[in-house]
């Protein structure tokens, strides 16, 4: 791993600890109720006018943890399949007798 | 950004896919080019379009005002990748958040437009703009996060504005956009800051990622 994937992971994981803790901070101690506002808007106006709205394809939160975990694992066969160097490691790299991303 | 179905009308939903249409060929084109070029493109791309997924599908809570929303991402990923190439991403992120009740399949072409195509278009031009007017990267990158978040936003106010009220659009539009507005403008404060610390880290440790603009 190099330096700038190395930095660029832990940037990530420092993100996404900070958001995690932001919404901790405002639900729990400002008591927020995570409404989301723009959607809110966009609900009440639909509502007054009497639209049938919703969302014609939805998967459920079981149907999401399957779906999603199947296409994280179809995606990562296939991208491995279709660009073989990106999980190259110097070894197999010397062995192909090509570069390393690793 | 994530207007569901049911909400537009048959006309407006056909004329925002046709709106989309032309910058979602462009940008498959380009990628189709950039990839024969530089097989390494691909992995950044996919990256792009998982960082657009996660960050324009986040809930970030805004404590004063007691609710949430999401930043969008659009901004960073046409500096990164392209404006063409981003509104592609975008049009692919908002696919699938549509399966996670974000969004709506007859609503695509609207809410590419609105994320995809006036952010990312919008942020990259601010980018470009300050860049030439010899601005610091990080104010540059940062205000094109900043612009290309509130630019998303507006631009589905008036897409609601102009289907639920075609025989007033502009008073709708004011009153959508000032509600947005109280959520947004922190969540367009936060894009301002990821979007000036990516490009500043990237600008220093991998500059070829900016390509002729840095």
């Amino acid at each position: 791993m190099d330096k700038f994937t190395k930095y660029a992971l832990l940037i990530m994981v420092a993100a996404v600890a900070l958001m995690i803790i932001s919404t901790y901070i405002g639900v729990f101690i400002y008591g927020g109720s995570m409404e989301t506002k723009y959607i809110a808007i966009i609900e009440n106006e639909a509502e007054e006018l009497g639209l049938n709205f919703g969302h014609l394809v939805e998967l459920g939160e079981e149907g999401e943890y399957i779906a999603f975990s199947a296409a994280g694992a179809i995606t990562g066969f296939l991208m491995g399949y279709l660009i073989p160097p990106i999980f190259e490691t110097k070894k197999t790299a010397k062995q192909n007798g090509g570069e390393t991303n690793a | 950004m994530h207007i569901m179905d049911g909400i537009l009308s048959i006309l407006w939903i056909a004329v925002w896919f046709v709106v989309a249409a032309p910058f979602i060929i462009v940008g498959l084109a380009k990628i189709a080019k950039r990839r024969k070029e530089n097989p390494a493109y691909m992995p950044m791309l996919a990256l792009m379009g998982a960082t657009i997924f996660i960050v324009s599908v986040w809930h970030i809570p805004v404590p004063v005002t007691g609710s949430c929303s999401h930043p969008c991402g659009v901004a960073l990923s046409a500096i990164l990748v392209g404006p063409f190439e981003s509104s592609v991403l975008a049009f692919i992120a908002l696919f699938f958040q549509m399966f996670l009740a974000h969004g709506g399949i007859t609503t695509l072409g609207a809410n590419t437009v609105s994320m995809g195509v006036i952010g990312g278009f919008l942020g990259y031009a601010v980018y470009l703009a300050l860049r030439r007017l010899h601005a610091p990267i990080w104010i540059s990158a940062g205000l094109a996060g900043f612009f290309g978040d509130l630019a998303t936003y507006v631009t589905t106010a008036s897409q609601l504005a102009l289907s639920l009220h075609p025989e007033n659009p502009m008073l709708y539009w004011g009153i959508f956009s000032v509600g947005f507005l109280p959520t947004q403008v922190p969540l367009a404060i936060i894009e301002f800051a990821l979007t000036a610390a990516v490009v500043r880290y990237v600008a220093i440790n991998k500059p070829e990622m900016l390509g002729g603009i840095r």
